[in-house]
Order: C-alpha cells, then structure tokens, then sequence
C-alpha cells in the first residue's frame, strides 16, 4: 500500500530530518476521569431510564419515545516530520431523546440531545428529567400548530441550537479550505465589515469539557479561542496546516478529522456568536409582527454563494411584541453574508447545542451557539399559505 | 476472520447462533483543482460485523481489527450487551433462500487506467469546460474508483457473498460575473471510465449554473410546480420509509394500516427492483441473506405491500422481500433497493407544455433537514425555472416549496420519461397540480 502511494507522487523525497519527542497533551480543555469504554452497559441505560421514566405517562398524545446514548473514546496519536509525538484522548458522548406526539391523525416528532465530552457520572449533575419533560411539551404544542405562512418576516432565533444558522451560513465559509481556494463569500474580506456592529463571533476549542473541545487538534496543534468577527469585522478564519502555507496566516488549531479514513482540515470546534447587550424580551417587545424560532433543526449551506436553509423545529408567532400562537414546519432560507449585515439585535443569554457536523474530513463533534438574535427580512417557508 | 474460532468462542460462552458479515473495500480517489492535483487517495479497509444470539437476545458488534485476541474480545462484548436487552423482538441468524438470482458481472476497463491517467483525464476535463465559457471561475473533478465485497457466514449453515466495481466521476464548476456566484455538479456513475460522458457534464455542471446566475425570486403563492427527475428522485429517497415495515412497527409511518387500499393517485406505480439493470447496483441478497426480488410496493395508486426484514415479517405475519439492511451500526434495518416512480410515455418538453405560470425545481437543499417523514411534511430550499406559457423562462433562486408528501402524491399530473436512477432511487420529472412556494 506504501508503495502504491508512493507511485502517486512526482519529485525527489524531502530529505527531512527529526527527532521524535514523546508526550501526552495537557489535559486543559478535555479531562475525563472514566472513559466510556470503561463504563458498562447496564449504567448507560440507567440513564436512559431516567429520561423515559420521567414522560413515558406524561400524555396519551406520546405514542413514541426512542432514547439512545452515543458515546465514543479516541485514543489519538499524532507523529509528524516537526518531531511531535503527542497522546491525547477524547471523550464525547451525549443523549439523545425522541418522542412522537399524534393527534386527530397529525404526527409530530421532536428531539434534542444532551452531552459533552464528559465522563458518563456527569449525568448525575445535569437535569435528565426537565431535558425530557421540554422534548416531550415540544412536540405536544407543535402537533396542535397552524401551518406557518410563507413570505418574508423579521426572525427572532431562540439561544443554544440556534446558533447553528451561524455555524452553517458563516462558520463553513470562513474555514480556510474554501477561502484559500477562493471558494468562500468571505474570501479576500479580512479586516472589512462583513457584519453588523452587534456581532462578535468566536471559534473556541478550550471551552473546558464541552461538545467540540480539544485539548490538541488533529494536526497535533493546540486548540485556542479564535474571535472570527469581533464588532461586525472579520478577524479571524479557522486555519488548517496546509491552508496556513497557502494563504500565509498562521494556523489557528483548527484542524479536524473523524477518523484515520480522513484528511485533516480546517474545521469548527465550539463557534457561537458572543452576548450582546440586548435581552431576549427586548428583543419579542420590540418586535410588532414577526416569527420566533424557538428550536431549529438542522440545515445546510453552500459554502460558495453563501445560501442556506434551516428547519424550525418548534416556532412562534410574535405579534405586538407578544409571543402568540405556536407555527409548525417553518423553513428559513437566505444568504449568509445578508443575514450577518441584517442582525439588529442580540441578547445576554448566549448557550451551546450540540451538533455533528459532516464535511470532506468526515463527521466530527461540533458545538454550535448564540444568544437570542433578531434577523430583519428573512424568507421563511411554510405550507400555510392559500390552497389552489 | 477464522470463523471456526469464532464460533468456539461463542460457543464456550453459551452464544447459541452466531454470523460474521465481511465487509472489503478498496480503491482510489483521485481530485484536481484549477488543473492541480488536489488529493491522491489509496483506501484498503474491512470491517467485520458480528451478530450472535444470547440469553434469547440478538446483539450486533463491530470491528476493523482481525485477530484471535479481537474474537475473544467480540464473544465477550455479546454477551454483556445481551445481557442488558430487554427487548423481546424476535431474531433471525438466517439459514438461506432456496435460491438466489444471478447477477451478470461485467467487465470494467478501471484496472487500466494509472493514478496518472486518472490525474490527466481530471485535467482534460477542467480544461474542456474551461473553454467553453469566460465566466467559469474555479474547476474541480474527482475520479473514484472503488470494489468492494460482502460475505456472510453463520452457524445456520449461510455462506454466501456478492462483489461489485464502480467508478465516479463528479465534476464541479463555479461560475461568476463579478458579482454573483453560482455552483454545479454532475455525478456520473460509470460501469467503464471510457464511457465518461462530457456533453452531460457541460449541461448538468455548466450550462446550469451559467443560465442560473442573474437568478431572481419568485412570488410566494401556490402554483403547478414539476420537480426534475433526479429532484423528484431524491425527495422520493427521502420519504422511502414510508414504506418501510419498521417504521410501521416503531408508530412512524404514514401508511401504517393501510395495505391494501389507495393512497396515491391512479398513476403512482413504485416498483422496489433490486435487479434492475438501468441503476448502478444489482444486489442478490440483502444483508441478512434473503435472495433478493422485484416486488411492486404501490400499483395504480394501491398499497400493495411493506418493506420486510425478517424480524419485521414475522411480527406482522408478512414474508421478508428482502429489504434488511444494515444501519451504520450494524444493526439490520430496513431500507429501499432500487426503488423507481414509474413513468409515462410523455416527454418533459410535451408535458410542461400546458403550463401557463408554474415552477421547474431543478435543485433542493436540505433534504435531512426540512422535510419530516413522520409528518408527511416538507420545506425545502429550491432553485430552479419558471414555466410561464408551457417555456422554461428566467432562472429563479431562495424559494421553498411546501407539501406533504401524501397530498402530492395524490395530486400527480404526469411523469415524463426523463427517467434517471439517483442513489438508489429512480424517477422521470414529476409534474404536481400545486404546491406552496414561499418566495419574496
């Protein structure tokens, strides 16, 4: 196989000279006293029990609960022509709980997740049974809801997962891969204004324990808090090894791979949007007619032209600056380098959501996150409209 | 795998029936950028994924590594995952088909071509597309070329395996005027490189995005809206488990109850083919060892039956159609085998001709994201044309399209004889009476 490989370079080999230095990497970001590996079955579905037991009876409505845990320990080494032979491991593993509402023949499901990169005894100190209980009322108010209306509205996005609208529209094209090759939106905007004065947004893999925290990167780098967009400018992109040489900027630990399969990357750890000076009822007060988004699904973007779609999982509508009435399968469609410029307000009440973000260099464990954020003008779908 | 040594461990640890299922594969990637070598990939891996039955429960595990210390390794973790199962669903180590369809394997010319020759066939075609337009900003094309086989051997007395080759093609362009940017892509699955088709590569991955990039926005309202064949294909995909036995077992499928009786209109016949010859893959068995058949899973409208696995058949006293297939944990599931929307005998040029103002959706993003299977529901990101006096017009841009899959289904005009296989999953362009699009 080496040799196969080799065929399929040109050239005289570099002639590089090393020395191999032994370590393990500090333990500053990620500390995990159990490995999930260690960790018996029988304990994990204690958990889950605990999940299920506390809405298995909580209405007829709920004709379906899957509760699941994920975990998974990588043991990395990192050997390279720079002397580095470094250890590290990491830990992530989250639940995960779904639940099917019916009604008068509607389905509804809903989701979400709760982890990090953790030892499975922290579940002790989350509260498993107000994470279902909020799953399961979810699904129950949207299997009631009005459809939503399609046209263009102002769109409150709610904290915590929401911030995935950022990781899709900003954070992918401003990774090193597509703006070294010139594929980016962001390409060539270093220092400019590329968003609003209310923005700052961050790329930051030592948030300790969290979901996309690294202590090293999978280049054997350290990973480090990058500020991305500070007040509406472009500061920073998420650098990968070989990007830093093509675009002579310093490497940022950014780089990430799931697995051995992969190439390494320039991609995202934890990335959210910082605390403004906003609160959340500012911003439903000041809004006279417009959607709150309270849980977003997934979605995707096209890093080059920057246009995005996102699922709402769980909506509202604002009306007079009041929360109303609950809207199921709205979608958001728009361009990310618009939506930046159209963030008018952002909140005090930044959290983080768990994501798995799949790209060239296979799926990794990424947080996304935000305060509450309103976006002027968005284009949102829905099946609500007049029928023909 | 020494699967003598692995059924003696089992056995010592009172594993009653056990199957290894050996998955290879191996190949190459190759990809340029600009007319510069971007990756240079050589792959080689086997994963084997072992079932055995303890305690009267079924427990799946995998592994990369072959060794006689991972064999004890398995036979122990399958007895302590069985020993947390509560589930009473039954199980099934297979013993076999009477008999198993032959698949006709052709040769393929990929050994022929050189990691080098593949580079230079990536650099002919940049530079073909290059030609053909100033606009065209960035190129890329990348060449896949892979085997892979599957073999399954169990305690029941099932030894049986299938193999197949296949290379991909993908070109992509990025075309700008300054101000706006547009991307296109064709995949081209290919029985032999030399059958490469370029003219289909310039339409699909070049003349698309150059006619899309003065893209305007559309009027929200309800309109006559025809999904392109390998669009309607892929939402197709993503709703298949609509008829999937397993969804109607978890309480997630649409269709539960309704065997038997019309739920599309009289013109939506979905044919589930896994020998089809016009798609990339023919399969013989699926992943449990059940020969794999032709079956219609909805005629004129009439659902005439579920996708089974044999788990699934037994708890609803049906027969497996052989549909079990793994998940990526290795645990059998069920899922389509060349699924395809039968067409009609129209082409895509006659049946938009009575259009007066409709959508032509030629792209839609977010298919994981934006639509609900247990709903029915969807709301998708959609680019594409309008239809205005029964012409393909201006290119439009950010829209979305709503529905519910049930509805649509029912409200079918034609479907043209555009057919093409996308990912399994086969259909014509798809002409829909109306559907909501939420533009500006």
């Amino acid at each position: 196989m080496a040799e196969k490989l080799r065929t399929s370079f040109s050239g005289d080999p570099a002639g590089i000279e090393f020395e191999l230095k032994e370590e393990t990497a500090e333990k500053t970001n990620v500390n995990v006293k159990r490995y999930s590996c260690d960790v018996p079955q029988k304990e994990k579905v204690e958990y889950l029990n605990v999940c299920y037991n506390a809405i298995k009876d909580y209405s007829p409505l709920i004709v379906q609960i899957v509760c699941s845990i994920t975990d998974k320990t990588q043991f990395v080494t990192i050997a390279n022509t720079k002397g580095q032979f470094i250890h590290d491991v990491r830990n992530p593993q989250r639940i995960a709980l779904n639940v099917i509402a019916e009604h008068d023949g509607r389905h509804q499901s809903n989701g979400s997740t709760i982890g990090g990169n953790i030892s499975i005894d922290e579940f002790k100190n989350r509260d498993l049974v107000t994470f279902a209980k909020n799953v399961a009322n979810s699904a129950l108010t949207m299997v009631d809801a009005d459809e939503m209306v399609g046209g263009v509205y102002p769109v409150i996005i709610h904290n915590g997962f929401g911030g995935v609208l950022f990781h899709e529209a900003c954070g992918h094209p401003l990774e090193a891969s597509s703006v070294a090759r010139g594929l980016s939106v962001f390409t060539g905007k270093y220092g400019q204004k590329i968003a609003s004065d209310v923005v700052t947004a961050v790329d930051d893999g030592t948030v300790y324990n969290e979901w996309g925290s690294l202590n090293i990167d999978d280049e054997g780098n350290k990973t480090r808090k990058n500020v991305l967009i500070k007040d509406g400018v472009l500061t920073g992109y998420m650098i990968d090894e070989k990007n830093s040489r093509l675009m002579n900027m310093p490497a940022t630990g950014s780089s990430r791979r799931e697995n051995y399969r992969f190439s390494p990357t320039s991609r995202m750890t934890n990335t959210y949007i910082a605390n403004g000076s906003s609160t959340f009822e500012e911003i439903i007060a000041a809004t006279e007619y417009g959607l709150f988004a309270k849980e977003l699904g997934g979605g995707s973007v096209n890093p080059a032209t920057g246009e995005f779609n996102f699922a709402v999982n769980e909506g509202y509508m604002v009306e007079h600056g009041k929360i109303t009435t609950p809207v199921r399968g709205a979608t958001l469609v728009g361009n990310g380098a618009n939506a930046l410029l159209n963030i008018d307000m952002v909140a005090n009440n930044q959290t983080f959501g768990h994501g798995m973000c799949g790209a060239s260099s296979g799926s990794i464990c990424a947080n996304v996150g935000e305060p509450t954020i309103r976006i002027q003008n968005m284009t949102v779908g829905g099946n609500g409209g007049k029928k023909q | 795998m020494n699967f003598e040594k692995l059924k003696k461990a089992c056995q010592a640890r009172g594993i009653e029936e056990v199957e290894v299922y050996t998955r290879k594969q191996s190949g190459s990637n190759v990809s340029t950028f600009n007319g510069e070598v971007d990756q240079s990939q050589i792959f080689e891996e086997t994963e084997f994924s072992v079932r055995g039955v303890y305690n009267g429960h079924i427990v799946a595990v995998y592994t990369e590594k072959d060794s006689d210390d991972e064999i004890e390794k398995i036979a122990d973790l399958l007895v302590s995952n069985g020993k947390v199962i509560e589930s009473d669903d039954p199980y099934f180590i297979y013993g076999g088909s009477e008999k198993y369809p032959e698949i006709k394997k052709a040769e393929n010319d990929f050994e022929s071509y050189t990691q080098e020759d593949k580079i230079k066939l990536c650099r002919d075609i940049e530079a073909k597309i290059r030609e053909q337009s100033s606009l065209v900003a960035n190129t890329a094309v990348e060449i896949s070329v892979s085997s892979s086989s599957v073999s399954i051997e169990n305690t029941n007395g099932l030894n049986i395996s299938r193999s197949g080759d296949q290379a991909v093609v993908v070109p992509q362009v990025f075309v700008s005027n300054g101000t706006t940017v547009k991307t296109g892509y064709d995949v081209q699955f290919l029985k032999n490189i030399k059958d490469f088709d370029m003219e289909r590569s310039l339409k699909v991955a070049l003349q698309r995005p150059l006619a899309s990039i003065d893209a305007g926005f559309v009027n929200s309202g309800s309109y006559p809206v025809v999904f392109e064949n390998t669009v309607a294909a892929s939402l197709l995909r993503s709703f298949s488990s609509l008829f999937s036995a397993e969804a109607v077992i978890k309480k997630m499928c649409l269709l539960s109850g309704k065997l038997g009786q019309k739920v599309f209109g009289e013109n939506i016949t979905l044919v589930d083919d896994p020998l089809d010859e016009r798609a990339v893959y023919q399969t013989s068995f699926d992943d449990e060892g059940v020969a794999a058949f032709t079956k219609t899973v909805v005629e004129n409208g009439v659902l005439k039956t579920y996708l089974h696995n044999l788990k699934t058949a037994k708890m609803m006293d049906a027969e497996s159609t052989g549909n079990g297939f793994k998940d990526r944990n290795g645990n059998i599931d069920v899922s389509v085998s060349n699924l395809y929307l039968k067409t009609n005998d129209v082409s895509l040029d006659e049946m938009i001709k009575d259009i007066k103002e409709g959508i032509f959706i030629t792209e839609m993003q977010g298919m994981h994201a934006g639509l609900n299977p247990v709903s029915g529901q969807f709301n998708l990101q959609s680019s594409g044309f309008k239809i205005e006096n029964g012409k393909v017009t201006s290119p439009i841009t950010l829209f979305i399209v709503s529905g519910n899959i049930v509805d649509m289904l029912n409200n079918v005009v034609c479907i043209s004889n555009d057919f093409e296989y996308s990912y399994g999953v086969g259909s014509g362009s798809v002409y829909v009476k109306a559907l909501n699009i939420s533009g500006k």
